[in-house]
C-alpha cells in the first residue's frame, strides 16, 4: 500500500529516473560493444595479446565501482560521463570474453573450409564467424547488461541520476518504499533488456541495426534538445539529507526568483564532501552549500585545527583559505550551526547519570557506537574522542541514516549527530554537551568558483539574503517536515522564504 | 586419336618444415589434369600436407608447385581457390546455412546469377541422389552423416572448377555410406572428367578410385603409378605390405553372413535369430554394431540352427578366412 501510493506520488520522477537509468546503461553497453567485440576478434588471431588483454579487462573488473567511481571524478568531473565510463569498464570483460571464447571455439575445419572457398577476412568474419559466434556472444553481452543495470544504480551516488538515487532517497529517509520501488525497477529493466536482446538475436540482424540506431538518434536528440534549449544553467548540488535538499531548493527559488532567465538545475542527494567539492573544483557543479567547520577540516589545508575557534573565526579562516588555496568564494553562512554531536538514548542517559561527553568515560564498557564513515575517520570526529577525552569503546560504521535505525533497534546504543537533525526528536535521543569543546562551529554557506561569481553578481546578491537566516530550530522542524512527514524539500524551501519575505515580488 | 596427356599440378623439390622438423623431403610429383590422383599412406606420411599446399592452405618451406604451368604463388589466392573445389575429412558444412547456402557460398562470390545458381544446384543436388525438393533448405544438423558429404560434394563442384582435392573424405563415414560414396564419385567422374586429388590412408579406397596412385611413408612418395603397377610390382616391401593389410581386410568386409557361417566359426544359441540380419548381410553392415557390444543370433537354413552372431564370433571369422588363404597361397 505505501509502495503503491509512493509509486504514484513519484510517477514523475520514477519515469525520468528510469529514462536516465535506461540511457546511461545502454549508451554503456553500446560503447562496450564497439570496444570489446573488434578488440576480441583481433585477440582471437593473436593468442599471446589475448591473454594479457583478459588480464586486464579481468583486473578492471575486480576494482569496485564505488572506488572507480571516485578515481574518475577528478579525471572527468561528475554526471553521465564518469559513470558511463565506470560501466563501459565493466562491461568490457564479459562481451570482450564471451566473444574470444565463441570465435575460438569455431570447429577448426569450418575456419579451413571458409578459407579454402577463398572468402576474404571480412566475408569469413560476417558469413561465418559472427553467425557461429552470436549465441555465445550475444550470452556476453546479456551479461554484461545486467552487470551495468545493477552497478548503475551507483551512478546516483556522483549525480547521473537513474534508478540508484531513489535506492539513496530511501536509506536517507528511511523510507523502504523508495528502496523497494528502486530495487524493484532496476530488476525489471534487467529481466526486459535481457529478454529483448535474446528475442533481438532471433530476428534479423536489421532488426537489431534499425533498434540500435533510433536509440542512438533517440538519446542524442534528447541531449541536444535540452543543450538547445537551455540559455543559462546553473547547476547546484547537495549532499545526502534532507537539510542539503533544503537548501539547495532555496538557493535555486531564490535565484530563479530574482532572474527569470536563469534556469537553476539541482543535482540532490549528491553524495559525500569531497565528490561535490571536486564537482565544483572541475566545474560540473557550479554551487553547493558547505559547512564552514568542514572546508577547515578537510577541505583545505591548514596549520591549525578549528577546535577553540568561534564561528566567526572558523568562517573567515574558511572563507580565506578556500580563496588562497583554490581560487573559491564562500558566501556569507546562515544562522544555524550544525555542530557534530554525539547522543545516547534519552532513557539509557537517565540510567547512568550521563550529561557531558566527559561522563562517558564511567560507562565506555558497555558502550558500543554506531558512527559514519566521515566521522570515525575525522580528526574533530571519533579521532578527536579518543585524543580530547580519553574514550576508546568498540565502533561500528553505517550509512548516516541506518546509523539512526540501529540506535533505535538497540543494536548500538552511541551515535553521532548533527544538531539538527530530526531524528534528535525522533528517536528521543539525548545530545550530550561537548564540554571540552572538540566539535568546531558548523555553519552553512554557499560555495563557488571565484570565476563563477564574478561572472553572476547577481546570483552571488540572491544568495547572501539567506545570510544570517534560519535558525538551529527552524532547520530541525524543516528537517522534521520532509523526514518524518514526507514533504517535499521544494515546498518545505518556498513555505519557509515566503513566511520569511525573501521572495518578495520581482524588483 | 591419343591426347598428349597434359599436367594439372606438378611439385618441383618441395620441402615443408614444421617447427624445425622436415615432414617433406624434395617431394616431386605430377599429377595429370582429368583424373582422380589418390595420394595413399599412413597418418603422417605428409599426404595431408601436401594436398593443402596446391590450394595454398599451406605454404611450402622451398620448392615450387605449379598449377597448369603457372607457379600457385603467382596466382591472386582468392581466384586460386575459387578454381579448385575443397571437400574436407569433417565435412565441414557450414551450419548457421542450408544446404542451398552451402552449395552457393563459392558461386555467390563469383557473382554468379541467382537464376543459373538454383538451376545449378538442382542439377548437381540430384547427381547426388539427394532431391533439391526436399534437401536444398535443410540444415546440416538434419543430415546423415553420408547426405552431408554428399553435400560436401556438390559445393566443391558447385562453381565448376576444373580441379578438386579431396582430403580423407570418406574416412569419417559408416562404411556403407563410404562404398556409396566411393561408388558415386566414379559415376560422377565418368561425366564430369575433373581432376581430382583424393588423399586417403585406406588403400582398399585408393585402389578402387584412382586412375593413378601415389603411395606416400613418412614424407617421402614411395612409387607412383596405377593401382595394377602398384599391385604387381611394388617398389619397396613398404608398399607390399600395405597393399597386402588393404586385400585382407576387402576380403572380410565384403564377405556375407552366408559366408561367415559356412566357416563354422560360430556357436549354437537358443535366442531368437535377429530379424533384420539376412544371408546378403554383409560384415561392413555388421561391424559397428557388433563392435558397439551387441549380440545378433542368425539361423541357418542348412543346419536349421541359430548361431550367436558377437564381436568374438566376427574376430573368430577373420582369423579363419585369413589362416586359410595364407595356407592356399602357399
Amino acid at each position: 500500500m505505501d509502495i503503491i501510493s509512493t509509486l504514484v506520488d513519484r510517477r514523475q520522477q520514477l519515469l525520468s529516473a528510469l529514462g536516465q537509468h535506461l540511457s546511461i546503461s545502454l549508451i554503456a553497453l553500446v560503447i562496450a560493444i564497439i570496444i570489446a567485440m573488434p578488440l576480441a576478434f583481433w585477440a582471437a588471431r593473436h593468442s599471446k595479446a589475448a591473454a594479457v588483454l583478459l588480464q586486464i579487462a579481468g583486473i578492471l573488473q575486480t576494482i569496485p565501482s564505488l572506488a572507480l567511481l571516485g578515481l574518475l571524478i577528478p579525471l572527468v568531473g561528475i554526471g553521465t560521463t564518469p559513470a558511463v565510463i565506470a560501466l563501459v569498464i565493466y562491461a568490457l570483460l564479459p562481451i570482450f570474453q564471451n566473444t574470444y571464447i565463441g570465435i575460438t571455439g569455431i570447429d577448426p575445419a569450418l575456419e579451413e573450409a571458409a578459407d579454402a572457398f577463398g572468402m576474404g577476412r571480412w566475408r569469413k568474419l560476417r558469413k561465418v564467424e559472427l553467425p557461429l559466434a552470436a549465441p555465445t556472444i550475444i550470452g556476453g553481452i546479456r551479461t554484461a547488461l545486467v552487470l551495468i543495470i545493477g552497478t548503475a544504480t551507483l551512478a546516483a551516488l556522483i549525480g547521473a541520476g537513474g534508478l540508484g538515487s531513489f535506492i539513496l532517497l530511501g536509506i536517507d529517509r528511511n523510507n523502504t518504499a523508495l528502496i523497494v520501488i528502486g530495487a524493484v525497477f532496476s530488476a525489471l529493466l534487467a529481466i526486459i533488456l535481457s529478454a529483448l536482446i535474446s528475442w533481438l538475436a532471433k530476428q534479423r540482424w536489421q532488426w537489431t541495426a534499425g533498434l540500435v540506431v533510433l536509440l542512438i538518434l533517440g538519446v542524442g536528440g534528447t541531449q541536444i534538445a535540452s543543450r538547445v534549449n537551455q540559455p543559462e544553467t546553473v547547476v547546484i548540488a547537495g549532499k545526502l539529507g534532507s537539510e542539503p535538499d533544503i537548501l539547495i531548493n532555496m538557493y535555486k527559488q531564490l535565484i530563479e526568483h530574482d532572474d527569470p532567465h536563469i534556469r537553476v538545475q539541482l543535482k540532490s542527494n549528491f553524495g559525500k564532501t569531497t565528490f561535490l567539492f571536486n564537482a565544483v573544483k572541475t566545474g560540473s557543479v557550479d554551487i553547493y552549500p558547505e559547512f564552514t567547520g568542514t572546508v577547515l577540516e578537510t577541505l583545505v589545508k591548514q596549520d591549525r585545527t578549528a577546535a577553540h575557534l568561534t564561528a566567526a573565526q572558523t568562517y573567515t579562516a574558511a572563507r580565506q583559505a578556500l580563496s588562497k588555496q583554490f581560487q573559491m568564494t564562500y558566501l556569507q553562512p546562515m544562522a544555524y550551526q550544525n555542530t557534530y554531536g554525539v547522543a545516547v538514548k534519552r532513557r539509557f542517559a537517565q540510567d547512568h547519570g550521563l550529561t557531558t561527553i566527559s561522563s562517558l568515560r564511567n560507562v565506555t564498557d558497555q558502550l558500543s557506537a554506531g558512527f559514519t564513515l566521515e566521522f570515525l575517520d575525522r580528526p574533530d570526529g571519533y579521532q578527536g574522542l579518543k585524543k580530547v577525552y580519553g574514550l576508546h569503546f568498540p565502533t561500528h560504521s553505517f550509512e548516516p541514516a541506518l546509523r539512526y535505525a540501529a540506535i533505535n533497534n538497540g543494536k548500538v546504543n552511541l551515535v553521532d549527530v548533527y544538531s539538527t537533525d530530526s531524528e534528535i526528536v525522533q528517536y528521543k535521543l539525548q545530545v550530550l554537551r561537548d564540554d571540552k569543546h572538540l566539535f568546531p562551529p558548523y555553519q552553512g554557506a554557499p560555495l563557488m568558483r571565484t570565476a563563477f561569481a564574478r561572472q553572476h553578481p547577481g546570483i552571488v546578491r540572491s544568495l547572501n539574503k539567506l545570510a544570517g537566516h534560519i535558525t538551529d530550530k527552524q532547520m530541525q522542524q524543516m528537517n522534521y517536515a520532509v523526514n518524518v512527514r514526507n514533504e517535499s524539500p521544494a515546498k518545505v524551501a518556498r513555505t519557509y522564504l515566503t513566511s520569511h519575505g525573501l521572495l518578495k515580488g520581482g524588483d | 586419336m591419343a591426347e598428349a596427356e597434359k599436367t594439372a599440378i606438378e611439385f618441383q623439390h618441395v620441402r615443408k618444415d614444421f617447427t624445425g622438423q622436415t615432414i617433406l623431403k624434395d617431394l616431386n610429383l605430377t599429377i595429370p589434369a582429368d583424373e582422380i590422383f589418390v595420394l595413399v599412406g599412413p597418418s603422417g606420411s605428409g599426404k595431408t600436407t601436401t594436398l593443402k599446399m596446391i590450394n595454398r592452405l599451406e605454404e611450402p618451406t622451398d620448392g615450387t608447385i605449379t598449377f597448369f604451368g603457372r607457379p600457385v604463388a603467382a596466382y591472386p589466392l582468392q581466384e586460386l581457390r575459387w578454381s579448385i573445389g575443397y571437400v574436407l575429412q569433417h565435412i565441414a558444412l557450414f551450419p548457421n546455412m542450408t544446404v542451398a547456402e552451402n552449395i552457393a557460398v563459392i558461386p555467390e562470390m563469383k557473382k554468379m546469377p541467382r537464376d543459373r545458381l538454383r538451376a545449378r544446384t538442382e542439377e548437381l543436388l540430384a547427381a547426388v541422389d539427394l532431391p533439391a525438393k526436399t534437401y536444398a533448405d535443410r540444415y546440416p544438423d538434419a543430415l546423415s552423416g553420408g547426405e552431408a558429404q554428399r553435400v560436401g560434394i556438390v559445393r566443391a563442384l558447385a562453381a565448376d572448377p576444373g580441379v578438386i582435392l579431396m582430403d580423407e573424405p570418406f574416412s569419417a563415414l559408416d562404411p556403407i555410406s563410404r562404398t556409396q560414396l566411393q561408388d558415386l564419385i566414379l559415376r560422377l567422374q565418368s561425366k564430369l572428367h575433373k581432376t581430382i586429388v583424393f588423399v586417403t590412408h585406406d588403400m582398399q579406397e585408393a585402389v578402387k578410385v584412382g586412375d593413378r596412385i601415389a603411395v606416400m611413408h613418412n614424407g617421402v612418395i614411395l612409387q607412383v603409378g596405377t593401382p595394377a603397377e602398384i599391385r604387381q610390382h611394388p617398389a619397396a616391401a613398404f608398399v607390399a605390405d600395405f597393399f597386402a593389410g588393404a586385400e585382407m581386410g576387402r576380403v572380410a568386409w565384403a564377405d556375407t553372413v552366408a559366408q561367415v557361417l559356412a566357416s563354422g566359426v560360430l556357436t549354437a544359441t537358443s535366442q531368437p535369430p535377429t530379424p533384420a540380419v539376412t544371408l546378403h548381410t554383409t560384415v561392413a553392415a555388421l561391424a559397428p554394431q557388433l563392435a558397439a557390444g551387441t549380440v545378433l543370433a542368425v539361423a541357418d537354413p542348412r543346419t536349421r540352427q541359430t548361431y550367436r552372431l558377437d564381436a568374438q564370433g566376427l574376430l573368430n571369422y577373420i582369423v579363419r578366412v585369413h589362416t586359410a588363404e595364407g595356407e592356399s597361397n602357399s
